[in-house]
Parts: structure tokens; sequence; C-alpha cells
């Protein structure tokens, strides 16, 4: 039974993984504005966080990457985003660039529920 | 340029590029260099078998008459020390044991001098099952590699934590195919097993690349039963170094083995079981599917493996007729069938493609043991065909799981519309695997004829495991073709999945399948043009037809190799088709995959395939096989030292 | 004749032969069940309607897939009875049977894919009997094509007893009756609506009938191999036994898949099994 933080802000796909998330029996909290976002994990602390790469326009995901993995470097992140050839472009100019943003796991949409689900899974620590 | 120049050459090349890619870091210029050498491997590969022309073998030395005993030493020395290093760095234990018992044999056997002089014009046997081997690991193998830059690109951005060292990875991959090709083209039986050793520290090194803790367990497993079968060769080296042209492997295997030869042929039987990862050892292969999968795809389906059941088919002439003989031919069946039980109840589409694999390799295995031209037949057409077909199969997975992130065939719903082409490529590959007549079948149906001509209980035993493996083969296949077959109305996100696919992994994944279609529609070409011409000759034995196909046959054979991709085109050209709504009780579906609910709402439907809990027990199938061959293992070893 | 002529007159003739049969079952059954029943020709007449039908279409896929299910089984028959050889023709049944699993599964809806996983185990169930009846048959003959195998001195049937009596089982499956119609069946209140054809209509059903019976007229050749030395005993042989299994229709309720796989196993392990292993110990 984790706490689950999703940021992002297309209703529909806060809807449907919300849903899925909390059929594993673990409850999600959805913010959709990077400053939300931190002020969340400071205040409530989740036990993981997802979080798509292009809030209100901009790449303000990836900025929440940094800052949170900057202060919580073992709280595990996913970043599920629907960003496109832009993003490939602007941010891998050096492909072997490790590490690139501080996430575990860099998902594409679509993602099907049962993998985000299955992905979440594996991500949270162990609880006894 | 002559036989021996392009064999040196061939061994050469990859080991240099290897070498060369550990000191490249920029990334454009190694993906280009990894294009160039793998093409020039493959140019040169093609080479070497036109240069072979039509003899039944060619035997020939390293230039200037060279005796390989020093280097070979030293190399040995060499690989000791560092597996005892990174042993101990992550302290294991039982892997430098092994390495050093085996480093000791090699230095008693030169200090006391016991190592008989080999004839220099003989280190080197290259005949039609070379020729084989050559295109399997030549063609097949810089494919794997070249799609391994768009695979890895894809893997490593989908996981931005895992510390990436492709350097290292490319260049173990050239170099494990520089060790493949050595490999299958040595007589002389100590270079044999060097060349064995450093696929075994490939194989290491590649499947705990991820360096987490689980893939480094597994790692020092396969590390740990491949040393334990190189334990066992340099063993059978002892033993044969008191025969004279024992370490000749063309000599030693002639014929069937007289009984002072039977013990080293059973030791050496024993390295090629644990290589090939029969059961008892078959863990060792399905841990390395936790490796990214193009590692999968060339240890696991195309190469390394076959490395263990090339030495079988090698050692088959010597095998024939003996107890040793029937107890490797059951050791390879039962794995067959455990196997194929285990694979049933699977639901990680790598590990179902792991399990075929090893049974598929027992089945080669089988036919190894029992020892005649038509099994020898058999044999090296699964060599063939499932290199092709599982190594598509692998490199197909490995896109998809970049791409919708899962393994799990469960989640591979409805593939057809959310990966048209990919999907026809899949379809591609599993129908070389499992529907008559694509290559694997055609070996399946000339097993069991095969097989019928063997007398007593023996035969009858493998009349039924080839009569209930294969129904369980056509089980698994047959689950996931429905998964990948099954569409739906994607949504408008869906639609651009398939967009992001590498041309890496179009151009080596396309030509693969085309290799897999030319295959089975040449498989009458191949069969009298190398195979069985291989299969006469190494067992001295009279020209026989292997493969009676008539015109009909031909007919009812081509249609099904076109059978599966026609109707999956047919299906991606027409997609303004009126899509109905499937049936769920009166309640019509709306696009997404759900249905009217009971008390309204929606639910989303998820279709869950049979995994025959309650019928099968899948762990237990599996530790049953390890038993089972396990037993049957310590009789075959016995039988070599004791039967006289 | 050259044998190729009677491949062409299988696939001419057997689906006469089939739906006859299939018409010859129906209003059997119907007397059974205290009914009059329909008219002999009445499969002949559903098929033709069928075809007239308008043909909702899921998944296209599924069309293509039912032709090539129709055609191997067709081919099937042919490639028998023109004298290919039986191992080969065992092979091309299954993959026959498995067209049609794939084209029910297509639908990716619950009734025809938990309709398509059954009839899979229902192929796991029967497969190895098929194989296993063909390898023995060219153990007992020592030869492997039809016509061979019918022109043998070798009195099959006598010498495989367990064979025929496992063949009876698994024929129960493939003819889809009680107690083994478990993943498509005639009768209306199935718990699987209509199990694998539940999202085929029109044209579809008509090629998944056709197929069928095709399928009818292969096991009935298959009992003529059995009872090699005279083909019109082996034609009532099939006949007699297809009457049987109407009766037991008729009489028993649908068991759990779970129980068709291990029975159907079990009997083709110890049945045939128990005869190949004698054949081969007996040093033919």
């Amino acid at each position: 039974m984790a706490h689950i933080l999703l940021v992002d802000d297309d209703p529909i796909a806060v809807a449907t993984n919300t849903e899925a998330i909390e059929t594993l029996g673990h409850s999600v909290t959805s913010t959709s504005t990077t400053a939300e976002a931190i002020k969340f994990v400071r205040t409530d602390t989740p036990d993981l966080v997802v979080m798509e790469a292009v809030l209100g326009g901009k790449f303000g995901g990836l900025d929440l990457a940094r800052a949170i993995a900057a202060d919580y470097p073992d709280l595990p992140l996913i970043m599920l985003t629907q960003a496109d050839q832009r993003l490939t472009n602007h941010e891998l100019a050096n492909e072997d660039r490790e590490g690139w943003i501080p996430v575990r796991r860099y998902l594409e949409k679509p993602v099907l529920t049962d993998v985000l689900v299955d992905e979440i899974d594996h991500l949270l620590p162990e609880a006894e | 340029m002559s036989l021996p120049s392009l064999v040196a050459a061939l061994v050469a090349l990859p080991a240099v590029v290897g070498a060369i890619l550990i000191l490249i870091t920029r990334t454009p210029l190694r993906n280009a260099l990894v294009v160039i050498g793998g093409v020039a491997i493959a140019i040169l590969a093609v080479a070497t078998v036109i240069s072979f022309g039509n003899t039944s073998g060619v035997f020939f030395g390293l230039p200037g008459g060279l005796a390989p005993g020093k280097a070979l030493i030293a190399v040995e020395i060499a690989l000791t020390i560092f597996v005892v290093v990174i042993s101990l760095m992550n302290r294991r234990f039982l892997a430098p044991l092994l390495a050093v018992a085996q480093l000791g044999i090699s230095l008693y056997l030169e200090i006391a001098g016991k190592m008989p002089e080999p004839d220099p014009s003989r280190l080197f046997w290259f005949d039609r099952l070379s020729l084989v081997m050559v295109l399997v690991v030549g063609l097949i193998g810089p494919l794997i590699c070249i799609n391994a830059i768009g695979y890895m690109r894809a893997y490593h951005r989908a996981s931005p934590m895992i510390v990436g060292r492709r350097t290292v990875f490319f260049s173990l991959l050239f170099v494990f195919l520089a060790g493949m090709f050595g490999l299958v083209v040595s007589n002389y039986l100590p270079m044999m097993l060097v060349f064995w050793e450093i696929t075994t520290i490939c194989s290491f090194l590649l499947i705990g690349y991820t360096r987490t803790d689980e893939t480094i367990g597994y790692a020092f497993r396969a590390l740990n039963m491949n040393l334990l079968g190189g334990l066992g060769f340099g063993l059978a080296i002892v033993l044969l170094s008191n025969q004279p042209n024992g370490l000749d492997l063309a000599k030693l295997t002639a014929g069937p083995a007289s009984a002072a030869l039977l013990p080293a042929i059973a030791l050496l039987a024993f390295a090629g079981i644990t290589k090939s990862a029969q059961m008892p050892f078959s863990s060792w292969l399905i841990g390395a599917m936790y490796a990214p999968s193009p590692t999968s795809a060339l240890l696991h389906s195309s190469t390394m493996v076959k490395a263990g059941v090339f030495l079988l088919l090698r050692l088959s002439p010597a095998m024939s007729g003996s107890t040793v003989g029937y107890l490797v031919a059951f050791v390879g069946m039962l794995t067959f069938l455990f196997a194929s039980l285990t694979a049933v109840t699977e639901q990680n589409t790598k590990k179902v493609l792991a399990y075929s694999t090893i049974g598929s390799l027992g089945l080669i295995v089988g036919c190894a043991g029992i020892g005649t031209p038509e099994l020898a037949w058999v044999g090296v057409m699964i060599i063939i065909f499932h290199a092709l077909a599982k190594g598509l199969l692998f490199l197909v997975i490995g896109t998809i799981e970049n791409r919708l992130y899962t393994k799990n065939m469960e989640n591979f719903d409805a593939l057809l519309s959310l990966m048209p082409r990919v999907s026809i490529l899949f379809m591609i590959g599993i129908a070389g695997m499992f529907i008559a007549p694509f290559g694997v079948v055609i070996a399946k149906w000339t097993a069991i004829r095969a097989f019928l001509e063997v007398p007593g209980a023996a035969g009858a035993a493998l009349i039924l495991i080839m009569a209930f493996g294969s129904s369980l083969t056509i089980f698994y296949w047959g689950k996931l073709l429905i998964k990948v077959l099954s569409a739906r109305r994607q949504t408008d996100y869906e639609r651009s999945i398939e967009s992001r696919v590498s041309r890496y992994e179009w151009i080596t994944e396309g030509a693969m399948a085309v290799g897999v279609l030319l295959a089975a529609g040449g498989v009458g070409v191949i069969s009298d043009q190398v195979v069985g011409p291989y299969a006469l000759s190494a067992f001295s034995a009279t020209p026989r037809v292997f493969l009676a196909l008539d015109p009909v046959m031909l007919i009812v054979m081509l249609s099904t190799v076109l059978l599966l991709p026609f109707v999956a085109l047919f299906s991606w050209l027409r997609p303004t088709y009126d899509h109905a709504d499937f049936y769920a009780s009166g309640r019509s579906a709306n696009v997404g995959h759900v249905m009217g609910a009971a008390l309204g709402g929606i639910k989303k439907v998820t279709l869950r395939n049979y995994y025959l809990d309650g019928v099968i027990d899948g762990a237990l199938m599996f530790r049953a096989g390890t038993v089972a061959c396990g037993a049957v293992l310590v009789a075959m070893v016995t039988a070599g030292m004791v039967v006289r | 004749m050259n044998p190729a002529v009677y491949g062409i007159l299988f696939v001419v003739f057997a689906p006469v032969f089939g739906g006859l049969l299939a018409g010859v079952d129906r209003r059997v059954s119907a007397r059974m069940q205290g009914r009059v029943g329909p008219p002999l020709l009445q499969p002949f007449y559903d098929v033709g309607k069928l075809f007239q039908k308008t043909t909702r279409q899921i998944n296209p896929i599924a069309e293509p897939l039912l032709l090539a299910h129709v055609g191997y089984m067709a081919a099937c028959g042919a490639l028998l009875l023109g004298g290919t050889d039986l191992i080969f023709t065992a092979f091309i049944f299954a993959l026959a049977a498995l067209l049609l699993i794939l084209a029910a599964g297509s639908a990716n809806s619950p009734f025809s894919f938990t309709g398509a996983e059954r009839e899979l185990v229902v192929l796991l169930a029967s497969e190895p009997f098929f194989i296993l009846m063909m390898a023995a048959v060219c153990k007992v003959t020592g030869v492997s094509s039809f016509g061979a195998v019918l022109a043998s001195t070798q009195l099959v049937a006598v010498q495989l007893p367990g064979v025929v009596l496992a063949f009876l089982l698994v024929a129960t499956i493939k003819l889809r009756k009680s107690p083994f119609d478990i993943s498509i069946s005639h009768h209306p209140h199935q718990e699987l609506v209509s199990g694998l054809t539940s999202d085929m209509s029109g044209r579809l059903l008509a090629y998944v009938e056709l197929g069928h019976w095709y399928e009818s007229a292969l096991l009935c050749t298959f009992m003529v191999l059995l009872f090699n030395w005279s083909v019109p005993l082996g034609i009532a042989a099939f006949l007699v036994a297809y009457a049987l299994e109407v009766l037991v229709d008729n009489a028993t309720s649908r068991i759990k898949w779970q129980l068709l796989l291990r029975s159907t196993w079990v009997a083709t392990f110890l049945l045939c099994g128990g005869n190949v292993l004698a054949l081969f110990l007996l040093g033919r």
C-alpha cells in the first residue's frame, strides 16, 4: 500500500493511470504543475513519482525530475511522456550520455496500463 | 584467396574489430565500425564458403607449420587470471576453482611432456558442417550486432539509470564471433578448447552487462556451468593424450569409437551438453534472458549454444550405437520433453523462446546421440532453421519490448493493430519454428521417420517423446500467435508506436525474415548440396534420399511459407474494412477494447491465455527434467568410464 | 488409377460425404430425442443460406485464415490419398486445425477467445494421438503412403488394437461430440455462447461448416487406413463408430478441459504408447 504521485496535465491520462494504479491497492495523488509537485513531494513524501515531461507546453517535467532526484536520490522516478522527436534532438545531443535524466524508467506514451502497473510494482522498494 | 587464408581472416577480423571497438567512445564512429565490420564479416563468410568448393573436407595448419602449443597455454593463462580476478572481486569461489583446475590440467600435460606433438597440417578442419556453421555465425552474427545498435539506444533511453558500457558490449559481441569461428574450424582439440572458453567468458560478460545483482548472479551461473563443461573437455584431453591421434578430432570421430576412446568421448559429450544448456544445465540459459535481447539472440539462439550441439554432431559417428550414445540421446530428448512442458506455463515471452531453444537443442542432441546419417541430417537442418527463426524472434521481441515496455505475452494483445509491420516479422519467425513445412518441422518429420528405425524400447520411447513434445510446441506457439494476430481499433496515440522503431532494427529484422523464407523455400537445395553430402561423408554411408518431396508436397510447402505473411499483409492493407464490434452478450463495445458492464459503466476487456495451471506445474516440470536428465547424464558418463 | 486422381476426388466429394453425415447425425439425434428432425440435406441448405447472409467482419484477417483452414483440410485429404508420407499429412492436419483456432482468436473477444484457447487445448490433447497413429501404421506396414498401406499384407487394426480404441476416444473430440465438445457445439445454450464461432457470421460460418465436413471425411479416411485390408470395412467401421459417438453425445454432458486433456493424454499414452512399445519390442 504505497503512495504514488502522478504529475500530468492531461486529464484523460491522469484518470486512466490513477484507476490502474489504484487497482494495485496504492493511493494516488495527482498534480498538474511542477510547483505543486515539488510542494507535494516535500510535504507528503510519496513512495514513487510518475511524471510527464511536457507540462503546460514546456519541458517542465525534466527540471522537476532533476530537482526531485537532487533532494531525494532514493525516490524512484518514472517518466511517462508523450514528448516526441523534439525532445529527442533537444536532449539527446550525445546519446551515450547515460544518466541524462535521473529517472529509473523513461517510457514513451502510449503505455499499456498493465505495463505501467508492472513497472511501478518493480520499482517500489520492498515493503515488509 | 585460398581457403586457409580466408579462414584465418575470418577468425582474425572480428577479433581485430573487437579490439578496436574497445578504444572508440564516440557513438557515431562506433556505429559505423559495427556496420562496416559486420558487413565485412558477412562477405568474408560467403567468400570462405564459395572457395570451399566440393570436397568432403579440407585440413590445414598455420603458416610455416607453426605449432600452437605455447600460444594456447599463454591464452589459457590469461583467461584463467581474468576469471580468478573477476570472480574474487565479486566474491565467487566456484568459478576460479574450476578455471584453475582446468589450467592445472593443461600445465601438467605441457610440463610433464605428455602433450603429444600435433600434426601441423591438421590443426584446422573445414568441411560442410563447418561451412554451415560459418554461414550461420557469419551471416546471422553481424545482423544481430547491427540490430543491437538500434536496440541498445532504445534500451538505455528507457532505463537512464543503468550505466551503459556499450563500448564493451559491442566489443564483446565481435570477440565472441571470433571465438565461434575459431571453434568451428578447429581440428586440434586443445585449440578448440581455448576457443570454447573464449565463448564461455564472452557469454559471462555479456549476461552480466547491466551489473545488477540479479544479472551478476545469472552470469556466474552461466560461467560455472560452462567452466564445468570445459573441465570435462580438459579431462577428455588428458585421456586422449595417451591415444595415437587422440587429439585429432576428425580421426577421433571417423567411426564408432573403440572401448579405449569411449571415456573421453563421454567427457566431450558432457562438455557439449553443458554448453548447449541441456538439462540439468538449462538454468543458465534461462537466466541469460535477463540480458539485453541482442545477447539472447546471439548467444542463445544463433551461436554459442550451437557450439555445444556442433561438438555433439562431430562426436555423433563415434557415439553411434554405443550405450554412451543412447544415453546422450535421452538426455537430449528428455530435455526436449520437459522444456516443452515448462514452456507451456510461461508468460514471459523471452523465457518461452528460451525453453523452446533448449527443446530444439535437445532434439539435435537426441539425433546426435543415436548417430545415423538421417539423424545427422536432421540435426544440421535444425541448426540452420532454428538459428534463423529463433534469431529473428529474439530480435523482434527486443524491438517490441523496447516499444511496449513489456515481455509478458499477455500484453502483446492485438499486436497486429499496435505494430502491424513488426507483427508480420514476428509471424514469419513463429511460422519458421512450428508450422509445416518450415525447416524445423521438416526436421521433426524426418526425425520421426528415422526414430522408427531405432530398435527396441528406445525407439518406442523416442517416438512417444516426439509425439507429445511436438504437440506441446504447437500449443505454446499457437497461443502466442493468437495474441499476435488479434486486432482492435487503435487509439491515435497507439498509431505512432511503430514509427519509433529504428532503421537498424527494420533492416536487420527484415533481412532475417527474408532469410527464413528463402531457407524454407530452398530446403531442397540446402539438403542436396550441403546437408545431405555432409551426412553421407560423416558416416561414410551409401547415397540415399533424405528429403522425399513430391511436387504436390512442394506446392503445399510453398503455400505455407507464404501463408501467414500474406494473411497479415492482407489485413494490414485493408484498414477501411467494416470493423464491427465483437460480441459481448449484446452490449456493443467501442474503441480501446472495452465493453458495457452489467450495472452500467464500461469495463476493460482483458483476455488471458491458458497456462494449464492445475494440469502442468511449470516449476515442477523443470525440476523433474533436471533430475531425470541429471540421472541419465551421470549414467552416461559412468557408462563411458566403465563399459569396456 | 493415378493416386493424384484420388486426391482430386477427395477434394470434390469429401464435403458431400461430410454434409450427408451431418444431416444423418441431426436426423438420428432428433429421433433419439423424440423429435422428427430436419431433412437429410439440411446441412447443405444451411450452408447455402449462410453464403447469402451478410458477414460482419470483426477482424478482417479471419476470412483468409478460415479459407486457409478449409484449404488445408482439403489438401490434407488430397495429400493423403495422393500418396504423400503419412506423418507429413499428420502435421498438415494439425496446421489446418490451428488455422481455425487462429481465426477464432483473432476477434479478440471474450467468447471467441476462450473458445479458441479451449480448441487449442483440444489440439494439444489430440495431436499426440495422430502422430503416434501415423507412426505406428508406418512401423507395422513398413511403408509410408496411403496406397502402399492399403496394398500391404499386414493387417493394421489387428496389430494396433490400442490405436483403434484411442482413435474412438479422439474422434469424439474431433467430431465435437459430448463429453468433449468444450470449444464449440451445435447445442444452443452453451456456456460460451457459440464458443469458437461466436464472432463469425455469414460466409465465415459456412467455411467452418465446410472445414468440419472435410474433417469428418478425413477421419473416415484414417479409419480406412487402420482397416487397411478392406475399404468397405473401414468405411463401415467409421460409420459404426460415428453412430456410437452420436449415442454418447446424447447421453453425456460436457466435461472440463482439464479432465479432457488429462484423460486423453493418459489414454493416448497407455493405449497408443503401449501398442507402439509392443510393436518395437516384438522387433518389426
